[in-house]
C-alpha cells in the first residue's frame, strides 16, 4: 500500500457551516519503511472560508429586517390580483426598499470613513464603498422610478461623481494655489480647474474667479466673467419639460461656441484655460476624453457635456463604447467587472460578478431584482446564454441566499438570522434549515432554547430530538444529571435514561447512599413517564417511608419494586437487604404478626434463589455483595450480612412461620 | 482565483507524519493521527487550541479517524496499519477503548460513520481487499459484517446521505424521508469505485454499482451531502491524477461521470472532501496544492480557490 513515497497534502472540510478547511502535510508510508527518516511537518493548518469581518457583521445585521420587509411586501402584493395599478404601487414600494438599502450602506460607509485615519480600516471602507457603488448603480439603472427619460444621464453623472470622484488637492497644493499671484500660470491650477469643469463641480466657478484681477474694464476679467456666466446659465433638465430642455441646451451650446469664437486674450495662459473650458461646455468629445483618465471618468463627463439627453440603454451603450474605445478597461477588479456588466445591461453577468465581490451583495441584489422582474420591470428577457432571464434569476437568487444563509449560520452571533433567509428560499430552504439547525453549537441554555424554538417553528421534530440528545450527552459529560435526564426524556431516548438510572443504582450498590435523590425529585416524572426513572423515584420513596416508620406502605412499595424487575440483577441484592428492616420489624412485634404475606415471602425467596444459585452465572451477584458488605455493617446500623445473604433466608423463614400461624388464626385473617 | 485566508497553524507534537485530521461535528475538537501510532485530540476555541488527550493503542501508523455523531456521545473511530479499528469513547472526562475490531488481516486504510439517522454504524476499508461494517446495537453488543470489495485492496469508504436528494423539500416535520437505503461507496486498488447497498430482505450488503473511470488506484471517495442538491454526487480521486465527479439522478438510475477538469492534475490526487452543504469540493494533490472547486449554474466545475503549501 505504500508504493508512493513522497510528501503530499491532505485536506478535510470541517463539517460545519463555517466551512473551515483543515490541511496538513502527509506521507502515505510508515516510518519503519523509511531509511532516512525526514523531519515530519507536525502542523495542521485550518483556514476559514466563511469569515465575516466586524464591519460586515454590523451591515449584515442591519439589513436583515429590510430583507424580511421586502419579502413581506412582495408576498402580500403578489398574493392579490395584480393589475397595472397594483404593479405600479408595488414597484414604488420596492423602489423605496432599494433606497433604504442604499441609506444603510451609506451610513455604514460614513461610519467607516470616520475610522479612516487608522490604516486597518482603509480596506474595509473601500469594500463598503464598492458595495454601495454597485447597489446605487443598480438602483439608478433598474430600481429607480424615473420621472423623465433624461434623468438617466443626470443620475449616472451623480453616480460617477459620488463613487469615482476626481483627485482632490492636498492641503499644501491648496495653500500654494491660494498664495500665487497668477494661478493661471500654474499647471496644477489648470489641471484642477479642468477636472472640476469636466465633472460639473460648482467649485470650478470659485477657482476660476481667482484669476480675476478686479478690473471690470480689463479684457481678461470680462472674458472670465462671460465664461462664469456661461457655466452658471447651463440649462438644467430638472424642472422643465424634456423637449424644452433639449432646445435650451442646444441654444446654450451655440452661445458657448459663439463666446469661444470671440475669445482673444493677450494672456495666453488664460486664453488656453478659457478655451479648454468652453470646449468642454460645448461638448467636444476629443477634448473631454483627452482630459479624462478612465472609462468611468469619461462616461460621467460625456454624459454631462455631450450626451445629457441620453434617454435609454441603447443610447447609453453608444456612449459606453466611445468611453471603452478611448479608455480601455485595465486591471479589472470584480466590482468594476460587475459595474461594467450592469451598465451594458448584462444583468445576469453583473450578478455573477457580484458573487465574487460579496455574497451579501449578490444575495440581496438578486432578491430585489427578482421582485422587480416578477412585475416585468427588468429590461432583460434572456440571459447571455439565451435562457429565460426570470427562471435564471430565481435560481440564482435562491443559490445566493442559501450560500449567504450558510455563511451566517456559521457565525457565533448572526446564526439565527440565517434561518430567516432560508425561509424565503422556496426550493431548498427547508432542506437547509433541517440540515443546519442541528449544526449550531449550543454553548448556553438560551441558545439551546433558541435552537429548539426554531425547530418548533418549522415543525422539525426529528431534528429537535437529535439536538436534545446532543445536549443531553453534553450535560452527562458535565455530570449535570437533571438536565441530561430531562433532555434525554425530551428526545424520548429511553435507553440512555436507563443507562443513567442504572449508574445511580450502581452508586447505591457501592455506597448504600441515595446521592441522586434530589435529581430524581426535581424531574417532572409524570410528564416523562419513564419506567427506569419511576423505579428510582419509588426506591427513594421507599427509604422515606422506612424513615417515617411507615412499614406497611414501605413493604408494599418494596414488593412492587421487586416484582417490577426494572432494576438490573446487580441491584437485586440491595432490594433483598432492604427487606431486613421490615423483617426485623416483624420479628420485634409482640403480636407475632408477619409483615410479609406467604406469597410475598415466596417471591422474595425465589429471587434469592435465582441470584445465589450455583447453576447460574452469579458473578454479578457476588460483585454486588462484595460492595454491599462494605457498607451494610453493624457499625452503620445495619444487620450484619454474609456473602450468601443467609440472614435474609433466616428472617424469611422466621416470618414464614409467623405467616403460617397467622393464616391458621382467624383473628389475623383480615390482615391477609 | 484567490487564496485562502485566516491561516492558523496548530502544532500537533506528533513525532511522525500526520495522516488525517478531522474536526468534530461543531468544529470544536480536532483529532489527528500519525505514523507515531497515536491519536491526539485538541480543543479548539477560536485562536486557542489545547491538547486534551493522546490516545495510544494502535501498534502501527494510524491512517484515518472519524468522529461519530454527538448524539451518540463523544466517540472516535481509528484505523491502522496494525489491521485494527479501535473505537474510543469519552466517559467521565476520560477516553477509553470501547471496541477493538480485528477482523481484517491487513492494514485498515479508511473508516467512516454512517449518517446518524441509521444509528452508530461504521464502515472500514482494508488492504486485505475487504470492507467491514460494524453496527452498535442497543444491548451494547456489536454486529460485524465483512465482505470482499476490491481485489488488491480497499483504500477508502464514504457513506451516502440518509435522505433522497431533494426529498426534504417536500417533507416538513416528522421523521426525515428515509426511503434512501443504507449505501456507501468504496474505492480500491482495482481502479474501481463501488457502491454498496444494504438489502433488508437478505440482511446483507450487496454491490449495487461498479464504476469504471480511473486507470489507476482509487485513493479516496467522498459522497456529497445532498443538502440543496437535486441528485447524488460522488467524488473520486486517483493515482491516475484525475478527479471524477459521479452523479446519479435517483438510486435506480445510472451514474454519469465527469472529470473535474479536462487535463490531468500534475500529480497523484490523494484526498477529496465536500463542504457541509456539498457545494464546494476540496482536492489535495501530490504537488502539495489544495484546490477548492464549485459547480457553476452551467454545470461546469470551476476552481474557486487554491492554496500552495510552503
Amino acid at each position: 500500500m505504500y508504493r508512493i513515497e513522497q510528501d503530499s497534502v491532505g485536506v478535510t472540510f470541517n463539517p460545519t457551516p463555517k466551512n473551515d478547511v483543515a490541511y496538513y502535510l502527509a506521507r502515505k508510508y510508515p516510518k519503519e519503511q523509511v531509511e532516512e527518516h525526514k523531519q515530519a511537518d507536525g502542523k495542521i493548518y485550518i483556514d476559514s472560508l466563511n469569515s465575516i469581518a466586524s464591519w460586515q457583521k454590523l451591515l449584515y445585521n442591519d439589513v436583515h429586517n429590510l430583507f424580511i420587509q421586502a419579502q413581506q411586501i412582495a408576498n402580500n402584493e403578489l398574493a392579490t390580483n395584480v393589475d397595472a395599478f397594483q404593479n405600479s404601487s408595488l414597484r414604488s414600494t420596492l423602489c423605496q426598499v432599494a433606497r433604504e438599502y442604499s441609506s444603510i450602506l451609506e451610513n455604514h460607509a460614513k461610519d467607516l470613513k470616520k475610522q479612516l485615519e487608522d490604516d486597518a480600516y482603509n480596506s474595509d471602507f473601500h469594500q463598503m464603498m464598492e458595495f454601495f457603488s454597485i447597489w446605487e448603480l443598480c438602483r439608478i439603472l433598474l430600481f429607480s422610478p424615473r420621472r423623465k427619460s433624461t434623468d438617466l444621464a443626470s443620475d449616472l453623472v451623480y453616480w460617477v461623481n459620488k463613487f469615482i470622484p476626481p483627485n482632490e488637492l492636498t492641503l499644501e497644493e491648496e495653500h500654494h494655489l491660494e498664495t500665487v499671484l497668477k494661478p493661471q500660470n500654474e499647471p496644477l491650477f489648470r489641471d484642477h480647474l479642468i477636472k472640476l469643469v469636466l465633472r460639473g463641480d460648482i467649485r470650478a466657478k470659485e477657482l476660476l474667479s481667482r484669476c480675476l484681477i478686479g478690473d471690470e474694464t480689463n479684457l481678461s476679467d470680462r472674458a472670465i466673467e462671460s465664461v462664469l456666466q456661461a457655466i452658471s446659465s447651463k440649462p438644467q433638465g430638472k424642472d422643465i419639460e424634456e423637449v424644452d430642455y433639449i432646445i435650451k441646451w442646444v441654444d446654450w451650446r451655440a452661445e458657448c461656441s459663439k463666446l469661444q469664437d470671440q475669445l482673444k486674450l493677450p494672456d495666453k495662459e488664460l486664453q488656453f484655460i478659457l478655451n479648454a473650458i468652453l470646449d468642454i461646455l460645448r461638448g467636444d468629445d476629443a477634448i473631454i476624453l483627452n482630459n479624462c483618465t478612465t472609462w468611468a471618468d469619461s462616461l460621467g463627463c460625456l454624459l454631462l457635456h455631450h450626451y445629457p439627453t441620453t434617454t435609454d440603454h441603447t443610447e447609453l451603450r453608444v456612449v459606453l463604447d466611445i468611453c471603452f474605445r478611448a479608455k480601455p478597461v485595465e486591471d479589472e477588479r470584480d466590482s468594476e467587472k460587475a459595474v461594467i456588466k450592469f451598465l451594458c445591461q448584462e444583468i445576469d453577468q453583473g450578478l455573477i460578478q457580484c458573487q465574487n465581490v460579496d455574497l451579501w451583495l449578490a444575495a440581496h441584489l438578486s432578491d430585489i431584482l427578482s421582485k422587480f422582474a416578477k412585475i416585468d420591470t427588468i429590461p432583460q428577457s434572456k440571459t447571455s446564454s439565451g435562457a429565460p432571464f426570470i427562471d435564471w434569476l430565481l435560481a440564482f437568487r435562491e443559490s445566493c441566499l442559501l450560500d449567504y444563509g450558510e455563511l451566517l449560520a456559521g457565525h457565533s452571533t448572526l446564526w439565527s438570522i440565517a434561518f430567516d433567509y432560508f425561509k424565503y428560499c422556496p426550493k431548498y430552504g427547508i432542506d437547509y434549515i433541517q440540515q443546519l439547525i442541528v449544526k449550531i453549537p449550543m454553548d448556553t441554555e438560551t441558545k439551546i432554547h433558541k435552537v429548539l424554538n426554531i425547530c418548533k417553528k418549522y415543525d422539525l421534530r426529528e431534528e429537535s430530538k437529535t439536538i436534545c440528545k446532543i445536549v443531553a450527552h453534553k450535560f452527562l459529560r458535565e455530570k449535570r444529571y437533571t438536565s441530561s435526564l430531562s433532555y434525554f426524556a425530551k428526545a424520548n431516548d429511553k435507553l440512555q435514561i436507563k443507562l443513567i438510572t442504572h449508574q445511580f443504582l450502581n452508586d447505591v450498590i457501592d455506597t448504600g447512599e441515595l446521592k441522586y435523590e434530589e435529581i430524581i425529585e426535581s424531574l417532572p416524572l409524570q410528564e416523562i413517564a419513564d419506567t427506569s426513572l419511576n423505579f428510582l423515584s419509588q426506591y427513594c420513596e421507599f427509604h422515606h417511608l422506612l424513615q417515617e416508620r411507615n412499614f406497611e406502605t414501605a413493604k408494599s412499595l418494596l414488593m412492587n419494586l421487586i416484582k417490577s424487575q426494572e432494576s438490573p440483577k446487580s441491584f437485586w441484592p440491595v432490594l433483598l437487604v432492604n427487606t431486613l428492616p421490615l423483617l426485623r420489624q416483624g420479628s420485634e412485634k409482640s403480636d407475632a404478626k408477619s409483615v410479609f404475606t406467604r406469597e410475598e415471602i415466596f417471591e422474595i425467596l425465589c429471587i434469592l434463589e435465582e441470584i445465589t444459585s450455583f447453576h447460574k452465572n452469579n458473578q454479578e451477584f457476588e460483585k454486588s455483595m462484595r460492595c454491599i458488605m462494605k457498607w451494610h455493617t453493624r457499625d452503620n446500623g445495619y444487620d450484619e450480612i454474609d456473602d450468601k445473604l443467609k440472614i435474609v433466608r433466616l428472617r424469611l423463614a422466621h416470618d414464614s412461620a409467623k405467616a403460617f400461624t397467622a393464616k391458621r388464626n382467624p383473628i389475623y385473617n383480615d390482615f391477609f | 482565483m484567490s487564496t485562502l485566508y485566516d491561516q492558523h497553524a496548530l502544532e500537533t507534537q506528533h513525532e511522525d507524519m500526520i495522516h488525517d485530521a478531522q474536526l468534530d461535528y461543531y468544529g470544536k475538537k480536532l483529532a489527528t493521527c500519525s505514523s507515531d501510532r497515536s491519536i491526539k485530540i485538541f480543543e479548539i476555541d477560536g485562536e486557542n487550541r489545547r491538547l486534551v488527550e493522546t490516545l495510544k493503542g494502535h501498534e502501527g501508523p494510524v491512517w484515518q479517524i472519524a468522529w461519530a455523531h454527538p448524539k451518540f456521545g463523544n466517540i472516535l473511530a481509528s484505523s491502522s496499519y496494525d489491521s485494527k479499528v479501535i473505537i474510543w469513547k469519552e466517559q467521565n472526562g476520560n477516553w477509553s477503548k470501547i471496541k477493538e475490531h480485528s477482523m481484517h488481516t491487513a492494514s485498515v486504510n479508511s473508516v467512516a460513520w454512517a449518517p446518524h439517522d441509521f444509528g452508530p454504524i461504521l464502515a472500514c476499508a482494508s488492504s486485505d481487499g475487504k470492507v467491514s461494517v460494524l453496527t452498535f446495537k442497543d444491548d451494547g453488543t456489536w454486529d460485524a459484517r465483512i465482505f470482499e470489495a476490491h481485489g488488491i485492496g480497499a483504500n477508502s469508504v464514504s457513506w451516502a446521505p440518509a435522505t433522497v436528494p431533494g426529498s426534504l423539500v417536500q417533507v416538513t416535520g416528522g421523521a426525515p424521508n428515509l426511503k434512501q437505503s443504507k449505501r456507501f461507496a468504496s474505492g480500491g486498488c482495482d481502479n474501481l469505485v463501488k457502491v454498496w447497498a444494504y438489502r433488508e430482505e437478505s440482511d446483507s450488503w450487496t454491490e449495487e454499482d461498479s464504476l469504471e473511470g480511473h486507470s489507476d488506484w482509487v485513493r479516496d471517495v467522498a459522497w456529497a451531502p445532498n443538502i440543496g442538491l437535486p441528485k447524488s454526487y460522488l467524488a473520486s480521486c486517483s493515482q491516475d491524477k484525475t478527479v471524477l465527479i459521479w452523479t446519479q439522478d435517483n438510486s435506480k438510475s445510472d451514474w454519469n461521470k465527469k472529470s473535474l477538469q479536462p487535463e490531468r492534475f500534475p500529480d497523484v490526487v490523494w484526498r477529496v472532501s465536500w463542504s457541509l452543504s456539498g457545494n464546494i469540493l476540496a482536492v489535495s494533490c501530490g504537488d502539495n496544492k489544495v484546490s477548492l472547486w464549485k459547480e457553476n449554474l452551467r454545470d461546469d466545475w470551476e476552481i474557486v480557490s487554491e492554496l500552495t503549501d510552503q
